[in-house]
């Protein structure tokens, strides 16, 4: 069976993706300086912070999983 | 500069000796599973192109977190607070930056057999100019690397053995380790052996963290601190450290995604399929390490208060000396972790000085001096002349140089200039090598320049000015004078996605 080739930087959905959280994971959008409230001693911004982050880890998992097959491992198989 | 613990002395020798032993172990093993290992490049540097998803993992893992990450982190963060919490982020930016390049380069690096990252480059451009330019950038930063590697390999042992055995009989034995079992087993010695001190590295940072929250305080009492002495380190970024955080974000993810050491692993893999498991693994990994080192650096905060920069730098030895003096198993956990830190940079170094040694084999004496050189003498010319580097570097660390993160800058300026030709130049065929030459000889004398001289418009790190200086030349130049057609074919002949022909494959 020929599989789908798809390679992730191909992807319109990556970009936006990867954009739209490389965007949040910088912190220009809290007020300046602000802190509270905290959350188990941690600033709530932070929190936003390391959420954000595993955002990130998700979608990268999900290209992973779905938008990257060059094929490269049918081809050793033909070999 | 030491740590003077209360702990350590024999029992740290102890630890180091066994591990020691152990690393020489693995490496025999590998050379006794594998006698042709010094007949073949592919063998030597790449572990026969066989690494499977769990060691390719771990040797990915070992390789990007190094000591440094363990030491040389907390007392960042106890410095910046949570300004420093960035240093999670940047650290999933580097898997984010791999999924735009890596996918098609695992592709061709099978279908061109490629060693090295220079090879790449030798391989799209086939300009001399390009590639030795390229080769000089990498050996420079990874000796570079290397050298960060070696001073801290000497803080780490001065701090487990307490003095009893001078650091610099330390430094040689962890050195002269290494180097016996990356000649006896190459990529797969330095690939198992990451295995055990990647291990080592998350057992050091778990118990560290887990002893500081028990007995020194959690995250709650570290913000009381910080909200009644200097608020600033709770409060969101702003100005100046809200650039800090977005160069790191950009510098750290194109830089350490782009280091030879890392982009050569993608050629290890044994499949497709093992190589996006080991990423999706690293994706979390920043959590479990940059994420509890972290921690560890604020809880320092309410513990240590007001400490001087040169203090805070001994921070991860004050909290394991208060661990060590607390009961039997923090002792142990508590040398086992320095134990696991020297591992750590052992584990780094290793593969450092493989790609050095990789590059000077495949892309310098194999390309340049002796083509027909057989495979056997190539490998011996780079182990030799990677000898050579490290006893340089090892006279230059025992002289170490500022802190720590004013180095770890340093070797990133010079090896993001290579970006554009190693990334660019997989999608892109109009990419004209006189216009990557000009862009990364310019990027890297703007870095330098900047750097030497303190400059950093608009807060902005001089790496990123020299790789703007560096793209924008590569784009210009390239748009204004393309390859030529016959370039241009040859370069879609490469890079056709999926590849155009049978005999195209067969390269």
């Amino acid at each position: 069976m020929k599989k789908r080739i798809t390679e992730p930087v191909k992807k319109p959905a990556v970009w936006i993706g990867f954009g739209v959280l490389f965007t949040l994971v910088t912190p220009w959008y809290f007020p300046a300086g602000s802190w509270s409230p905290l959350f188990w001693g941690i600033p709530y911004w932070a929190l936003i912070i390391i959420a954000v982050s595993l955002a990130l880890s998700l979608f990268i998992t999900w290209v992973v999983l779905y938008q990257w097959d060059t094929g490269a491992d049918e081809t050793e198989d033909e070999r | 500069m030491s740590m003077d613990l209360a702990f350590g002395g024999w029992s740290g020798i102890l630890v180091l000796g066994l591990y020691g032993g152990l690393m020489l172990a693995v490496g025999l093993f590998a050379f006794l599973r594998h006698r042709g290992v010094r007949e073949s490049l592919d063998e030597y540097y790449l572990g026969g192109r066989g690494l499977g998803a769990m060691v390719l993992f771990f040797t990915f893992f070992a390789t990007q977190y190094s000591g440094n990450t363990v030491v040389g982190y907390p007392p960042t963060a106890y410095r910046l607070g949570y300004q420093y919490l960035v240093s999670v982020p940047f650290f999933i930016m580097i898997i984010m930056v791999y999924l735009f390049f890596a996918p098609r380069l695992y592709s061709l690096g099978r279908r061109f057999s490629l060693l090295t990252p220079v090879d790449w480059i030798d391989l799209r451009f086939r300009s001399k100019r390009v590639s030795v330019l390229a080769a000089i950038l990498m050996l420079y930063g990874l000796g570079n690397y290397l050298l960060e590697q070696f001073v801290a390999i000497g803080q780490g042992v001065s701090g487990l053995t307490g003095g009893t055995i001078p650091y610099q009989i330390g430094v040689i034995f962890f050195i002269v380790i290494m180097v016996a079992y990356s000649w006896l087993g190459g990529m797969r010695s330095v690939a198992y052996t990451d295995t055990i001190q990647g291990l080592a590295l998350l057992f050091g940072v778990f118990t560290l963290l887990i002893g500081s929250l028990i007995y020194i305080g959690g995250l709650p009492s570290a913000a009381e601190t910080m909200a009644a002495s200097a608020p600033q380190k709770l409060g969101a970024p702003t100005g100046k450290a809200l650039t800090t955080w977005f160069c790191l974000l950009v510098l750290v993810g194109i830089g350490a995604a782009i280091y030879p050491h890392a982009f050569q692993r993608i050629f290890s893999a044994r499949s497709e399929r093992t190589l996006k498991r080991s990423f999706i693994r690293m994706a979390y990994m920043p959590f479990l390490t940059a994420g509890v080192v972290f921690m560890v650096g604020i809880i320092g905060i309410s513990a240590f208060p007001d400490l001087t920069t040169a203090q805070s730098e001994q921070l991860v030895g004050m909290l394991a000396n208060a661990l060590a003096n607390q009961n039997t198993f923090f002792y142990w956990a508590m040398v086992l972790l320095f134990g696991g830190v020297i591992a750590a940079i052992v584990s780094t170094a290793d593969s450092v000085l493989l790609t050095f040694s990789s590059i000077v084999s495949h892309d310098l004496y194999g390309r340049y001096i002796a083509p027909d050189a057989s495979e056997y003498r190539k490998i011996l010319v780079g182990k030799l002349v990677g000898v050579a580097a490290v006893v340089v570097l090892v006279l230059i660390a025992w002289y170490p140089p500022g802190t720590l993160y004013q180095i770890f800058v340093l070797k990133f300026e010079v090896l993001i200039q290579t970006a554009p030709a190693l990334i660019l130049g997989l999608y892109w065929r109009r990419l004209n090598a006189q216009a990557v030459f000009v862009g990364m000889l310019a990027g890297t004398v703007l870095a330098a320049a900047f750097t030497f001289a303190g400059y950093r418009p608009l807060g902005v790190f001089s790496g990123l000015w020299g790789l703007l200086l560096n793209l924008a030349l590569c784009v210009g130049g390239s748009l204004l004078v393309g390859a030529s057609p016959a370039q241009r074919e040859r370069a879609e002949e490469i890079i056709a996605f999926p590849p155009r022909t049978s005999a195209a494959r067969a390269g």
